[in-house]
């Protein structure tokens, strides 16, 4: 079913629009809750969760792109449920993708008056300057959460092509950062 | 622990960037699928052909030649010789040096099966072709006025065929019938060398298992 259909039975408050979704975007979320929270039986919660949720938005949101809107949910809900359950259930995989991250850019270099969305916005900006591989792989990484070992299948690059291409991203990204303004 | 401000400034990454992770497949995966699916296509094609030779080879489907003829080996026999002579033949198509009178031919090609000790090995030909069996070297059955020979064949399948031999030359039409088995005595009707001849008068291609011509003694 597309997503116009799927959104028509939310508006229609049709209860299909819950197994629809399910139906086409059910694994996907629940890949993005299980990279973050390791846990299948967390993640399961976490995209009933995204779908409740997604139930209450719409009406009267009506997300121009489905797909991102509800990852987006699920990556958010999933990130509250690591921080509820606090930091021995974090996966390895997760900690050193935060690690990375906070390599480019650490809360202690962001200027107190940038908000999250500057960041946002100004990682989008240089994200759309790299080339599709590039900016998939770190989207695939740090968005998504997925493990190099997943990329490099998906993608059928080696791992150590996958890891070279995120370190010149990050670098790439730390100097953009520095060039707005955005590190202190 | 918290994660860092700037995976938390994720969130608002561009909607349009997320969909389009989910979506993308890097180019060299694309043309590895399509090497793959070339491959899936060349080997499906291979195992469509060798289904096909298998069904030809074993079931007889779209092929005359059954499976149970091992000696089967040259179907048409041996072409028989100078293809000038249609040249001279305007009104027929046979191309056999044994033929010099085509007067009662009516074949568009003819084939020459050379026999051992008189037995017709399996054979098939087409339709509207013409087999012309020899003895040794292209040699006929030299026979007396009044002599008789025997000419016997089975076929695969029943179809129309007509029944003659070339004497000095020319063609003559004995008869013509329906197999599976096939029996007629020919007598001579003067002294030479006799060229027993069938001609495939149906639509499909006509498949002798075996047969003999044997002169009565």
């Amino acid at each position: 079913m597309e997503d116009m259909q799927i959104m028509d039975l939310y508006f229609a408050r049709n209860e299909l629009a819950i197994q629809e979704t399910s139906r086409k975007y059910g694994h996907l979320c629940f890949r993005i809750a299980h990279n973050i929270l390791y846990s299948a039986e967390d993640s399961e919660e976490c995209v009933n969760d995204t779908y409740f949720s997604a139930w209450n938005a719409i009406p009267p949101k009506k997300p121009a792109n489905f797909a991102a809107f509800l990852c987006k949910i699920t990556r958010n809900i999933s990130l509250k449920r690591l921080d509820y359950n606090m930091a021995q259930k974090r996966t390895p995989e997760l900690a050193a993708s935060f690690e990375e991250l906070e390599s480019v850019l650490s809360d202690d270099q962001i200027r107190e008056t940038v908000t999250d969305q500057e960041i946002g916005a100004a990682i989008s900006q240089f994200l759309r300057t790299e080339s599709p591989d590039s900016r998939n792989v770190f989207l695939r990484k740090y968005w998504f959460g997925d493990s190099i070992q997943t990329i490099s299948a998906e993608y059928g690059f080696s791992e150590g092509k996958i890891k070279s291409m995120l370190h010149r991203t990050r670098k790439r990204l730390k100097a953009e950062l520095q060039k707005r303004g955005i590190a202190g | 622990m918290k994660p860092p401000r700037i995976a938390a400034a994720m969130e608002a990454l561009d909607d349009d960037l997320i969909s389009g992770a989910v979506t993308y497949v890097p180019a060299r995966v694309v043309r590895r699928n399509r090497i793959v699916l070339l491959a899936a296509c060349i080997a499906a094609l291979l195992a469509l052909c060798g289904f096909g030779y298998a069904a030809a080879h074993f079931w007889g489907i779209g092929s005359a030649k059954p499976s149970d003829f091992d000696d089967l080996a040259d179907p048409f026999g041996t072409l028989a010789g100078d293809r000038d002579t249609q040249a001279e033949a305007p009104t027929c198509y046979v191309k056999s040096d044994l033929i010099t009178d085509y007067t009662n031919v009516y074949a568009d090609n003819a084939v020459c099966v050379e026999l051992q000790d008189n037995r017709i090995p399996a054979i098939y030909f087409s339709p509207n072709y013409m087999a012309i069996f020899t003895q040794d070297a292209e040699a006929g059955w030299s026979l007396s006025k009044g002599e008789e020979v025997t000419f016997r064949f089975s076929l695969y399948e029943p179809l129309q065929l007509e029944v003659g031999y070339v004497l000095n030359g020319r063609y003559y039409k004995v008869t013509s019938g329906m197999g599976p088995d096939f029996e007629h005595t020919i007598c001579a009707p003067e002294d030479g060398s006799y060229f027993f001849c069938l001609t495939n008068r149906s639509s499909s291609n006509a498949i002798l298992t075996d047969g003999i011509i044997q002169k009565q003694s």
